[in-house]
């Protein structure tokens, strides 16, 4: 009874997703309309279509298991996610919109003038892009497993291959009618169950004691000082860098609305955190018993049948596994988009049939990774994406924006020098190689330092060739700050 | 993008009279000796007028970047600041973490629920000072 209800759920959203999918092929023709819907998307749709994307399996599922696994230091990672569009407005919305780029490397390369600096920046993009679409297909699997007993690898495999074949047939257009959907879908799949189940909470439950169920050590109060702050420095760098996040703005109209979608964004994002935060306290008051590395990340699954009875807690159930895939499916599909975008300029020429042999790689090649890697936290692996992403990407992209002394050899030596750093910490921490706590902190939330040092490479590098300062940046900073008339 | 069926294609005229301010020597000074009869044509303007507003133009821009990066600037300090502030209000006040609602303690509530408005407040805040940089530069670059 239950297992059919979930693969309903799943049918339902994925048929969905199939139908406004194919719906906006009729309006692709053109290599614009792939990548970025002619830039003709209202505001609001927009904010939907970046807020469908950018709620991932890490809040959707991964939030309320850190919650339940190790307290308050969870509503960091929300924090930073959203904080992270407030540094993406202030600085990058804008500007990026008007430079007219298409993809990140497009506007690398326009910017400074150089072949090679537009190859480290597709390199660095699509690394990016499949390490985070790893984590969503891990989503898929524990959830697939979970609800229906199905092996892992059926839920991978049905998001990797959906994800290709919508990607080629139709991309950006239908992507954003798509991700919009998602966004609803996935509010609505996580409202209605944690309005019931705060209810059932309310009703049945004795009286906790909230200093067991809400120990002061995993509050607020005994959190490590330099853990938060450098998590919260990859999280708010970490959004500008995310290839996914980026090509949205572009199907803005103009600058001023690429900021005010921003702030709709920003509410929108919230509400849904909010939501997904309150399945945690829920999670650690019901199911201590889930806190545990391996059972965390499904405790959102698991908790209606705790609480209601049936057929409520089947149908809450089949309603939260849709939402679920909602989630991965939107951000899976945002993310083969731009990889898709990038790679087949890269490599394939460009044209839409280049996009669609690039889409269907892009989805399968982070499957065999899926298949080759030990599932860890959810939210943990994600927050890994965003630490690569500060060091690497954003840097570079900021410097791009605000100031006229970048070089591409600057650009280079900042994207190399952070992804080695990044790289090399996320590998001392992965083997346990760090002696003591000093080392075991600073290795394992890295950017506290990775991104310094990618800024400090990148500017050093720069005033040392600044010989080579392409001679229309002025212009084109110029450019990305002028208002549209 | 050139192949950006949005956009239109800049004003060809202006284009024009740029490269000629460069080939041409200034004129002359001239005697005025009364007013004209007949408004110039837009393509006879004069091209030291054209070259000037041009430069007043750059220098209006670069203004409004220096403007926006201030604020920029200004309000990611101010966020860290207040986000730093309350983090540690709510990690620090005994109260905070004995007072509890519904069960649950105020300090996991602050924390779980107490932080977005702050990013939504900056955000709005800085949204329309930023628009508000912007038409200053719009009104200076027409009325200039």
């Amino acid at each position: 009874m239950s297992q059919a209800l979930a693969i309903t759920g799943i049918g339902l959203v994925l048929v969905a997703t199939v139908v406004i999918g194919f719906y906006g092929l009729r309006i692709s023709r053109t290599t614009d309309d792939l990548l970025v819907a002619s830039r003709t998307v209202s505001p609001w749709l927009n904010a939907s279509a970046i807020s469908g994307e950018y709620l991932s399996a890490a809040t959707f599922l991964g939030l309320a298991g850190l919650v339940l696994l190790s307290g308050t230091d969870a509503f960091w990672f929300p924090i930073g996610y959203c904080a992270g569009y407030l540094l993406l407005l202030l600085f990058v919305a804008a500007p990026l919109r008007r430079s007219g780029a298409r993809t990140i490397p497009d506007f690398i390369e326009a910017r400074l003038d150089s072949v090679a600096a537009r190859r480290v920046t597709s390199v660095t993009v699509v690394v990016i892009g499949w390490l985070y679409i790893v984590p969503q297909y891990h989503g898929a699997a524990l959830t697939v497993n979970v609800v229906t007993g199905l092996p892992p690898w059926v839920g991978a495999v049905a998001i990797a291959l959906i994800v290709g074949v919508i990607v080629a047939a139709g991309g950006m257009r239908s992507i954003t009618f798509v991700q919009a959907f998602h966004y609803w879908l996935k509010l609505t799949a996580l409202g209605i169950p944690v309005v019931l189940l705060l209810i059932a909470v309310g009703g049945t439950t004795p009286a906790i004691d909230p200093a067991l169920v809400f120990p002061v050590a995993d509050g607020p109060a005994g959190q490590d000082l330099y853990l938060t702050a450098s998590l919260l420095v990859a999280l708010l760098l970490g959004t500008i860098g995310l290839p996914h996040v980026l090509v949205r703005f572009y199907t803005n109209p103009d600058g001023g609305s690429a900021r005010r979608t921003t702030v709709v964004v920003i509410v929108m994002i919230s509400a849904f955190y909010m939501l997904s935060s309150t399945m945690g306290l829920i999670g650690r008051v019901v199911a201590p018993d889930l806190a545990d590395p391996s059972t965390a990340d499904s405790v959102v699954l698991l908790l209606p049948s705790r609480l209601l009875p049936e057929p409520a807690a089947s149908l809450v159930t089949a309603l939260l596994v849709a939402g679920a895939f909602a989630a991965f499916l939107a951000t899976s599909s945002g993310l083969v988009v731009s990889l898709a975008g990038v790679v087949s300029q890269e490599l394939l020429g460009g044209g839409v049939r280049g996009f669609r042999i690039a889409a269907v790689t892009c989805a399968t090649v982070p499957l065999a990774v899926t298949f080759l890697t030990v599932p860890g936290g959810l939210t943990n692996s994600v927050g890994v994406v965003f630490v690569v992403a500060a060091s690497t990407m954003s840097p570079v992209l900021l410097l791009g924006v605000w100031w006229r002394g970048l070089t591409a050899g600057g650009a280079i030596a900042g994207m190399v020098a952070g992804g080695a750093a990044a790289a090399l910490a996320l590998a001392v921490s992965g083997l346990g190689l760090a002696v003591g706590p000093v080392a075991e902190a600073a290795f394992a939330q890295p950017a506290a330092w990775t991104v310094p040092l990618a800024v400090a490479s990148t500017v050093i590098v720069s005033v040392g060739t600044r010989r080579r300062i392409p001679t229309r940046a002025d212009r084109y900073v110029s450019r990305l700050h002028a208002p549209e008339r | 993008m050139t192949d950006d069926p949005h956009r239109l294609p800049p004003p060809a005229g202006r284009r024009e009279v740029s490269q000629e301010s460069r080939r041409l020597p200034p004129p002359a000074r001239q005697r005025v000796t009364g007013p004209r009869s007949v408004a110039p044509s837009a393509g006879a303007k004069p091209v030291e007028v054209v070259a000037h507003s041009r430069d007043v133009g750059a220098i209006y821009l670069r203004t409004l970047i220096r403007a926006q990066l201030r604020l920029a600037v200004v309000c990611c300090a101010g966020f860290i600041l207040a986000l730093t502030a309350a983090g540690t209000l709510i990690a620090t006040v005994p109260a905070l973490q004995q007072e509890s609602l519904f069960g649950v303690p105020l300090a996991w509530l602050l924390q779980a629920y107490g932080l977005y408005p702050l990013i939504a407040l900056f955000a709005v805040l800085y949204v329309r000072a930023a628009a508000r940089n912007e038409k200053r530069y719009r009104l200076l670059e027409e009325n200039g």
